[in-house]
């Protein structure tokens, strides 16, 4: 098992943002199986040492275990509480300590631990007095500013959070118990209604059409029609069946059960109820209509709303809720069976509503089902009027919506497209015979022209070539464009906007500018000569292409030898210093100097150049073999050598 | 600190094999080295800047003055239940005197009347010395010396009105509250005086420090020199004296220096004290002494506390004594051992005071918090309480084997 420093010391010295799970785990482990405590105060140990680090990422990483203990441990908080004011001092600056760099991560720090004390507070001050004392200090005496942490922490606060919802429930409930109590007053009379009526409607049923299950009973004696339900001739029994007696019946029974025989049963749906409305029994069908229609238009609205409601209270809560949601479902399905039965007896709501219009017990009742007077026909329109229009009958047009209208065309404002589209066709197609036929014989003028002719790609003004008219806006209805104009006789285009479309539009195109290359001969130092010159450099000759190296393609080599060949530039190291050097030799002023004071720095740091080597920012760092695994930002600055420390003295002004 | 259980230590007292002193030791180590910060009362946060001085009236042990840099004076009444809810109960301050409205600068100290709860008196840096009305909080009487006043003290025994005042002015002046006007001047301290006492059994008894760390005892009415100069030879205490404080017997004088080095010493033996105690925590400045750098801020002194027996002799003999840093030491001066230091505030700790009867601490701070301090109350924490204080590791983190 790990000691819990090391443990510390790996969550530590990630650098990551949130702390590495599986060793905070370990961490947790570790503290929490340790009864006497000692892993415990080793672990506060480590972290404060964590915390003292000279790294601000560090001290983030040890604050946040530290706040993973504090909510976990009574005895982590009373080792935190104890050391508050090293924890300020570590965590907040306070005390005029100061935060360790980076910056960035100073300044989360600080955030952090704010947010972190102020949930300390919020959550623990009841137990540990000495944080409210601490708050206090922070607050106002080191001024810390804890609105955003109280924010932070209202938002994410996990006893609130459980409070908010807690209420939330809380409210439910009662609202819950509110609404039953509303629905068990809305029911209480209405329910008895609507039994009563569907008991009644029953009866209604019962003496139109039986139960299956009665209908082999004493039943099918009154009824004798509904016999054809069960003809099935195939049935050796069904003589005895048809012969009038419970016993035998239960003969057959018997028999069938000793014998395994099975009765099928085939109901053919169509003549399953021969009920027509008579005379006889007008009375049971004016009951049934008065009660299906209380039943459709009254009890099932409410019935619906009663079960929507009750649905959304919770049953387990209440029981009372589910009994009466039972009920309310075997109503509303008792209501459907009724329904059904009207319907399959003819008297549905709209039959219902003819019936109300005319007068009760009259003899058409055979044509109840015939729910739509019949409507005389259109007139006949005219065949010309009424040609196809371009779109697919019901397939609206989403522009001009009433397209597709069939009453339209009698519209005498409008003019179908196809008749526009016709009127311009012709046009054209005339237009185009004639330019066919002068395009048929040869015209020497033509010819000459057509060889001065620029050669232009093809765009709008080709287009429109010529044209006299450009129509516009097929659609036959006015249309005002914000550009074209309104085209309100004619459906074409206005004089300017068709010479504006007849223009040619050229776009200027940027001249190609010449790239000058770098000369990239090899200097001393490794790099490549930037100079960039059109025809040769001064110091390499000619430019010639080079490869990687700088050295001259095969091909281009270099005939004329640089100038400077047999005087190599000095130092070698900026070609415009040495250009300058050979252009204005000078001897160095450390040869001639006689104080201090004539000294040039120029010539001091090419002696500083000569004896330590080019400065070392251009020498390129050897690349390390592996990456270290902490990401934590470096803090290190780069460390002056001798060599820089001189060049530093000597560019000091004096 | 060791903590035996009380019933061993009193089993070892009635077999002989502890002496007298040795159990009373014991039993003082078990009780004030074990105080701890209240859990279930807390202050108010009334203080906007450090609190320089508290003060409990010796009547009846119920209310608290305190005061400080801001120039404000609060009066707490100690008994006064605040609103039942979860963890401490807060004392509100019932009166108090707002910061302005008083003195005009920084509060050095105050003090109750030490015979009733009527009236007490508080001096400034403001140059005044302030007597007020306790039931009306308003200013009675006031005494301008002209310069920053350190500390003001009134005679314990009730013989006379005169108050006492050391600034840092080489006087000690003597204001007769009788006729609001000063009665005497003494000739004290060259570069002033930073604390004052007053002896609880002669009347005119009066014993000072000075920054110069010298500590005189004086009777005022021999008005051309002083009684002792305690230290012989030395001073005192080098730095300067910070605190003074007579025992209840009136034969002890407990000093502390502005380094938290504590001594006690004996009226009738001055060329050395009793006990010496330096300071525990090392000073960071080199021993150049003097006000500036005292740890005790601007005032250069701190206030001393001592417990006071209830009954019997014995008991008035834990001193507590400010360190200068977060803490707050405690002191058995019956035998100069220290036990356990207090530590609970948050920046320099500059006054205590103690309860009689409620074996209650306040201390004072600059980090303008009042702690009250007690036994660990043993009876258990209300379920709320426990619910906080439970541990609450998730169920994903099992207990290693």
């Amino acid at each position: 098992m790990p000691l819990p420093e090391e443990l510390v010391a790996e969550l530590t010295t990630a650098g990551r943002d949130t702390l590495d799970p599986q060793p905070l785990r370990a961490l947790k482990v570790l503290c929490r199986g340790d009864r006497s405590g000692r892993a415990l105060r080793a672990t506060f140990a480590a972290l404060l040492e964590a915390l003292g680090k000279r790294h601000a990422q560090v001290r983030v990483a040890a604050l946040q275990t530290v706040h993973e203990l504090f909510c976990r441990s009574h005895e982590f908080r009373l080792l935190v509480t104890g050391q508050l004011p090293l924890v300020f001092r570590l965590a907040f600056g306070a005390y005029h300590a100061r935060l360790p760099p980076p910056a960035q991560h100073a300044a989360r720090l600080r955030r952090l631990a704010a947010e972190c004390y102020y949930a300390w507070v919020e959550r623990y001050s009841a137990a540990y007095q000495r944080l409210v004392y601490g708050f206090r200090y922070l607050r106002f005496v080191e001024q810390i500013d804890f609105k955003d942490a109280a924010r932070a922490y209202r938002h994410n606060d996990p006893e609130r959070v459980r409070r908010r919802r807690q209420i939330h429930a809380d409210n439910k409930r009662e609202c819950m118990r509110r609404l039953l109590v509303a629905i068990k007053a809305d029911m209480a009379d209405m329910y008895r209604r609507i039994v009563a009526s569907l008991d009644a409607l029953e009866q209604c049923f019962e003496i139109l059409m039986p139960d299956i299950a009665s209908m082999f009973g004493e039943s099918n004696r009154e009824w004798p029609r509904a016999e054809h339900a069960a003809a099935d001739g195939a049935y050796p029994y069904e003589d005895d069946f048809e012969g009038d007696d419970d016993d035998d019946l239960d003969e057959v029974f018997a028999v069938m059960a000793a014998n395994r025989h099975a009765i099928n049963v085939d109901i053919d749906p169509d003549r399953v109820l021969e009920t027509e409305e008579t005379d006889a029994n007008a009375a049971v069908f004016d009951a049934i209509r008065d009660h299906i229609k209380l039943c459709v238009h009254v009890y099932r609205p409410r019935v619906d709303v009663w079960l929507a409601k009750l649905g959304r209270i919770d049953c387990d809560a209440d029981t009372d809720a589910e009994r009466l949601l039972e009920s309310v479902r075997g109503l509303s399905s008792r209501m459907a069976v009724a329904e059904a039965k009207c319907r399959d007896l003819g008297v549905d709501a709209f039959s219902m509503r003819h019936r109300q219009g005319g007068p009760a017990g009259n003899s058409d009742g055979g044509d109840d089902d015939n729910d739509f007077e019949d409507v005389p026909d259109m007139p006949e329109r005219s065949q010309a009027s009424t040609r196809r229009l371009p779109s697919a009958p019901g397939k609206r047009n989403p522009v001009f919506s009433l397209l597709g209208e069939r009453g339209i065309v009698a519209d005498p404002t409008y003019v179908p497209p196809s008749v526009l589209r016709d009127r311009h066709a012709d046009r054209a197609t005339a237009q185009y015979a004639e330019e066919r036929a002068q395009a048929a014989k040869p015209n020497p003028v033509e010819e000459r022209l057509r060889e001065s002719a620029p050669v232009v790609s093809y765009g709008p003004d080709l287009m429109y070539w010529g044209q006299r008219e450009i129509s516009a806006n097929t659609s036959g209805l006015e249309i005002r464009h914000r550009f074209l104009g309104s085209a309100r006789d004619e459906p074409i285009l206005s004089e300017t906007a068709r010479r504006n479309l007849q223009m040619r539009t050229v776009y200027y195109q940027e001249p190609e500018r010449p790239v000058i290359r770098a000369c990239r001969a090899p200097l001393r130092d490794g790099r490549l000569c930037p100079r960039r010159d059109l025809v040769r450099c001064p110091l390499h000759g000619a430019v010639v292409p080079r490869d990687e190296q700088g050295n001259p393609q095969p091909g281009y080599e270099s005939s004329e030898p640089p100038a400077d060949k047999g005087t190599p530039p000095a130092t070698g190291a900026e070609p415009r210093t040495s250009s300058v050097a050979t252009a204005e030799p000078r001897t160095s002023s450390v040869a001639t100097a006689e104080t201090l004071a004539d000294l040039q720095c120029e010539d001091l740091e090419e002696l500083v150049d000569r004896k330590f080597g080019p400065p070392a920012r251009q020498r390129r760092a050897p690349a390390k073999p592996t990456r270290p695994r902490s990401s934590l930002a470096s803090i290190r600055k780069p460390r002056a050598s001798g060599a820089d420390r001189l060049r530093q003295i000597i560019r000091r002004p004096k | 600190m060791e903590s035996a259980p009380a019933a061993r230590i009193v089993r070892g007292r009635a077999r002989g094999t502890t002496t007298a002193a040795a159990t009373r030791r014991l039993l003082a180590a078990r009780t004030y080295g074990a105080l701890a910060l209240a859990e279930s009362k807390r202050l108010a946060r009334a203080h906007t800047a450090a609190v320089h001085s508290l003060s409990i009236d010796a009547a009846q042990g119920r209310y608290l003055l305190s005061a400080g840099a801001d120039t404000s004076i609060q009066l707490y009444d100690l008994d006064a239940c605040g609103p039942a809810g979860p963890g401490a109960r807060q004392i509100e301050a019932v009166r108090c005197v707002p910061p302005g409205a008083g003195h005009g600068r920084f509060i050095s100290s105050v003090a109750w009347y030490p015979v009733d709860s009527g009236m007490f008196s508080t001096s400034s840096f403001d140059g005044t010395l302030r007597i007020w009305d306790a039931s009306t909080v308003a200013e009675a009487c006031q005494f301008d010396l002209e310069c920053r006043i350190y500390c003001q003290a009134m005679s314990p025994t009730g013989a006379h009105a005169l108050v006492a005042a050391v600034s840092e002015s080489a006087y000690i002046r003597l204001g007769d509250l009788r006729t609001g006007a000063f009665a005497q001047s003494l000739l004290a301290h060259q570069s002033g005086g930073t604390a004052v006492a007053w002896s609880p059994v002669a009347p005119y008894v009066l014993a000072t420090g000075g920054t110069d760390g010298s500590l005189r005892l004086w009777d005022i009415r021999q008005a051309g020199s002083h009684l002792h100069d305690f230290g012989g030879s030395t001073v005192a205490h080098a730095g300067g004296v910070a605190g003074l404080l007579f025992a209840a017997d009136g034969q002890r004088l407990v000093s502390s220096g502005a380094r938290a080095d504590v001594r006690v010493w004996h009226i009738d033996s001055p060329q050395s004290p009793q006990f010496d105690l330096p300071s525990d925590t090392p000073s960071e400045d080199g021993g150049g002494g003097g006000r500036t750098s005292a740890r005790y801020g601007a005032a250069g002194r701190c206030e001393l506390a001592l417990t006071t027996a209830s009954g019997g002799a014995a008991g008035a003999d834990i001193l507590f004594c400010p360190n200068g840093d977060t803490t707050v030491s405690v002191i058995d001066i019956a035998n100069g051992r220290r036990l356990a230091p207090l530590d609970g505030h948050f920046a320099t700790t500059l006054c205590a005071a103690w309860r009689p009867g409620r074996a209650e601490l306040y201390t004072g701070g600059a980090d303008s918090n009042i702690l009250v301090w007690c036994a660990p109350e043993r009876a258990a924490p209300d379920e709320d309480l426990a619910e906080l204080q439970a541990d609450a590791w998730s169920e994903s983190e099992p207990e290693a084997e």
